[in-house]
């Protein structure tokens, strides 16, 4: 008789597995037992593995406490018939017994995703992530400073940026680790950081066609699609670092989480119905040489201001129905 | 520029001064009994918010005094009422006539026949006339400031009279009289250190001749609004008449050509950060404005406007830093805050790419907010940045308060004709 007995979690996944060879198998938690397992609940000899003579497996009860239990937690009989595939419970352990000769499903191919991460789960990665990173970072402070300023200064506050930032990683791999997924955690870096390098080109490509064309409708839409987008993925690639969740499950999620998150946005900027004392045109300009478009006549700016007019009519006339409400 | 632009508004309601001179006791033995206290009383609380003083200025019972003293009743009739003192501190309710928002009067209606009232002059004063201001400030009771008549405040679209005097709040509304007795204008304003503001009588008339009050089938409130929004529009219609019209001055600002002086009325303050050290770029700025404006609540008042300039310049500095350095010129505020939800709608803002007359190209953002009550008047906010030269910039920005959709593209028209690279 030979069998492999895998001690398992409740949701089947494998911890630790045994292959053994004999007439008789002993499972318990003495040393001298073939299949040791360690918990408190589990008898010195706990049970026996043997075959009856038209060739079944047999499992015989040894244990003087706690038995042995189905799946489902039924207690089963001094002796009891069983198939290879089976799972029985010994204390609170989980154990499935296999025989050698137990069909195993055809081999999955590699999720090129997993191959990526695992590429990518390599120190000279993360190192090269933060780097362009931090000078990203460095550079964009720079540019940002009109005042004098040293140069170490702008360097020295983009790296404590960066290092500010590896609180990210940290969570994700901690995460990982709760969840029990296996920490790749250069991946995680490299990942977060090449990441962050591209939210800020996306919204250096933003701040072009804002400088360009204003906040038109197209534009905001695009923009706020393209916002959804990288929030969603990023929450897709934090959840598919940090837990085994299955890729259609992962995508559900995140969807989820982001619809949310910008939900919860939506409703704490549109709670309250209060004017801004000041005017906020979140001016970006760029230099000239980032003008793409043709400039249009004063006459037409004016029209197109004849918008602003109805809508403030339009508010004031909500705002003073509104109030006769009240 | 802000100091000096805020002594001109402290309203006058409280503290209080004395004097006393020969005529001033034979003024106020023969026309104390025409002099009244001026008190808002809120209804739910029974106390009163706001005093001032008022005078009799017929036998029939009218009582003239400042649209600021009895603001909140036009405001909220239903939640105010006005009452007044006389000498022998007996008080009696009154009824609100009439206003004149922009003047900053009111006219009131008392059941009584006075025997003792005040005549309105018909003539200015010479420069230099002694003056006997009346009123009761800090309700410490009447008093007599003696002071002299210095002519029209220069540079004052509203045309107030210069009053060398102590007027203290509380005195509001209160007659300034010659020496005849005879009224020459009303206390309205101080701006410290024996320098007071007086509405010229000649606002007076002016308002009398064209008494108004509510149709049958208004209600009061909707009167008074009605009425301010006619005061208000016809006022900005006058006053940007006036500035739109006028050929605006031009001069060199930098590297661009922006306007001088665009009316006496808006005066330029200019600014520039050479003296500074370690600054990597030069900015020069300047800003022109109206100081007056009209009160029309404790909480909003509007007539404003302001036009101001920043050239920045740097060989130094990159595109990209300079960029941020204009960003954070036109991000930064600009205007007055003016007005609270209560009276107005949030800004809805517009942003472009505009070419001026003379080709020059330049980025600019209108951001335009309306009255509640009074229909068809904005606050309006213009932001501008000169393009295509890569080492500067001019920065234009312009705020104007309490306009018509029309004066505001009139007055960007004209912006956009004046501003331009050198």
């Amino acid at each position: 008789m030979e069998l492999v007995v895998e001690i398992i979690t409740r949701s089947e996944k494998v911890l630790h597995l045994v292959p053994v060879k004999g007439d008789t198998i002993s499972i318990g938690r003495g040393y001298d037992c073939d299949v040791i397992i360690q918990e408190e609940h589990v008898c010195p000899l706990h049970a026996k593995i043997s075959q009856t003579e038209s060739g079944d497996l047999l499992l015989t009860d040894e244990s003087e406490v706690n038995g042995i239990k189905d799946r489902a937690q039924r207690p089963l009989g001094q002796k009891h018939i069983f198939k290879s595939g089976d799972v029985f419970s010994f204390g609170k352990s989980f154990i499935r017994i296999v025989d050698v000769r137990h069909p195993v499903p055809m081999a999955k191919k590699l999720n090129p995703l997993e191959e990526f991460f695992t590429t990518l789960n390599t120190w000279y990665w993360a190192v090269a992530a933060t780097l362009i990173f931090t000078f990203i970072q460095g550079f964009k402070r720079y540019q940002e400073t009109f005042q004098t300023v040293t140069l170490s200064k702008t360097a020295v506050s983009s790296v404590m940026m960066a290092l500010l930032f590896v609180i990210v990683p940290i969570l994700v791999a901690i995460a990982a680790r709760i969840f029990k997924k296996e920490v790749k955690f250069f991946a995680i870096v490299a990942f977060f950081y090449f990441y962050a390098c591209v939210i800020q080109l996306v919204s250096s490509l933003g701040n072009v066609l804002l400088f360009n064309w204003g906040e038109l409708g197209v534009i905001f839409w695009t923009g706020e699609v393209l916002f959804f987008l990288l929030c969603c993925l990023f929450l897709w690639g934090a959840f598919y670092l940090a837990s085994n969740m299955s890729i259609a499950r992962i995508s559900t999620v995140s969807t989820a989480f982001t619809f949310t998150l910008f939900g919860l946005v939506y409703i704490y900027d549109s709670g309250d119905d209060k004017v801004s004392l000041n005017p906020v045109i979140s001016a970006n300009v760029l230099p000239s040489s980032f003008l793409f478009t043709k400039p249009i006549n004063v006459d037409r700016y004016i029209e197109n201001t004849g918008a602003l007019f109805d809508a403030a009519v339009k508010e004031a006339e909500r705002r003073n129905s509104e109030a006769n409400n009240d | 520029m802000r100091r000096v632009q805020s002594l001109f508004v402290s309203l006058l309601l409280f503290i209080g001064y004395t004097a006393d001179a020969a005529e001033a006791d034979e003024l106020f033995s023969n026309y104390g009994s025409a002099l009244v206290q001026i008190k808002s009383i809120n209804i739910n609380s029974g106390q009163k918010s706001s005093i001032g003083t008022g005078f009799f200025i017929n036998d029939s019972g009218r009582i003239v005094t400042n649209y600021h003293v009895i603001s909140s009743f036009v405001q909220s009739p239903e939640q105010y009422r006005i009452e007044y003192v006389d000498e022998k501190e007996q008080s009696f309710e009154v009824q609100v006539h009439d206003i004149d928002v922009v003047n900053d009067l009111a006219i009131l209606k008392a059941d009584v026949r006075p025997e003792v009232y005040f005549q309105l002059a018909k003539e200015e004063p010479a420069k230099g006339d002694d003056l006997f201001a009346l009123g009761n400030p800090h309700d410490l009771g009447m008093i007599v400031v003696p002071g002299t008549y210095n002519g029209i405040k220069s540079k004052s679209y509203y045309q107030r009279i210069h009053f060398t005097g102590s007027i203290n709040p509380g005195m509001s509304g209160g007659p300034t009289v010659d020496a005849k007795g005879q009224v020459i204008g009303i206390n309205v304003a101080t701006a410290g250190n024996q320098i007071g503001f007086l509405v010229p009588v000649a606002k007076l008339h002016a308002l009398l001749a064209d008494l108004k009050s509510p149709e049958s089938d208004e209600s009061v409130e909707g009167f008074f609004t009605n009425r301010i929004t006619e005061q208000l529009t016809r006022n900005q219609q006058q006053l940007y008449q006036q500035v739109l019209q006028a050929e605006w001055p031009r001069y060199s600002l930098g590297g661009a050509k922006v306007p001088n002086e665009i009316s006496e009325f808006l005066p330029c303050w200019g600014n520039s950060n050479e003296d500074k050290e370690k600054i990597r770029y030069t900015a020069i700025s300047s800003s022109c404005y109206l100081s007056e404006r009209i009160y029309i609540s404790s909480e909003m008042t509007t007539g404003h406007a302001q036009i101001s300039f920043n050239w920045l310049q740097s060989e130094d500095l990159s595109g990209l830093q300079l960029s941020a350095l204009y960003n954070k010129t036109l991000n930064s505020n600009y205007g007055r805050s003016n007005a609270r939800q209560d009276d107005v709608t949030d800004f809805h803002c517009y942003e472009s790419i505009v070419q001026n007359p003379a080709e020059d190209v330049s980025k600019g953002y209108t951001c335009v907010r309306a009255y509640r009550k009074y229909q068809g008047l904005f606050d309006v906010r213009y932001y501008s940045l000169l393009l295509e030269k890569s080492d500067q910039t001019l920065v234009g920005r312009y705020a104007l308060e309490g306009v018509t959709k029309e004066t505001a593209e009139r007055f960007y028209k004209k912006y956009m004709e004046s501003v331009s690279w050198n």
